[in-house]
């Protein structure tokens, strides 16, 4: 079997936009940009010099999702 | 990954990507690994970086396990990059208002993988071995 690296976003995400797209670092160890939308998030990576960013959405509060289906009002 | 970090919920994610064939590829993103899910599910926003014209695919509902809140779900056939070491070609729904990148369900994931999670370490760690079948 093959595992992953397990990273603590905690910290990260604490004080992070809302409501947005995010992009990090590479490592994950910063946020580099925020965008409506995966297109915008990805310009802004460009502008910082990342090319293989990584992106997720920031949602306007982190909830326990049940069943993954959690959707957003 | 909330709020406080004595009181974190460790979720089981893996970085992934999507793909349509020909075509553009996404960047990473954490996907949940969910086992509750019977399908791959993502946030229609990644549709539409690719160039998947969302409503045009198989309509489907999807709502969780509160009753009440549902929402439209389409289904389309994209390519499923997982940490960048394995291909799948799937099936896969998006919808607008998912509150997350995306999700790794039974159908297009589970049916490709034996996995093993390990909610003992923090974060948790999820182990993979690929499921190899003759097509």
């Amino acid at each position: 079997m093959s595992g992953n690296q397990p990273i603590d976003l905690s910290a990260l995400l604490r004080n992070a936009p809302r409501n947005c797209w995010l992009a990090l670092s590479e490592d994950e160890s910063k946020i580099i940009g925020r965008g409506e939308s995966v297109a915008e998030v990805m310009e802004e990576a460009k502008k910082a010099g990342v090319e293989d960013p990584v992106v997720m959405w920031s949602p306007k509060s982190w909830l326990p999702t049940v069943l993954g289906v959690n959707v957003e009002k | 990954m909330t709020q406080k970090a004595e009181n974190a919920l460790w979720v089981p994610t893996l970085r992934v990507r999507l793909g349509v064939q020909g075509g553009k590829r996404s960047p990473r993103f954490p996907a949940f690994v969910d086992s509750g899910s019977p399908w791959c599910i993502f946030k229609s926003d990644l549709a539409d970086y690719l160039g998947i014209e969302l409503e045009e695919g198989e309509k489907a509902e999807v709502g969780g396990i509160l009753a009440g809140i549902k929402e439209p779900m389409y289904f389309h056939k994209v390519i499923l990059f997982v940490e960048d070491h394995w291909t799948l070609s799937i099936r896969a729904g998006f919808v607008k208002k998912l509150c997350i990148p995306g999700i790794l369900g039974r159908d297009g994931f589970f049916d490709h993988f034996l996995v093993q999670f390990d909610q003992s370490c923090k974060p948790a760690l999820v182990q993979l071995e690929k499921i190899e079948r003759p097509n």
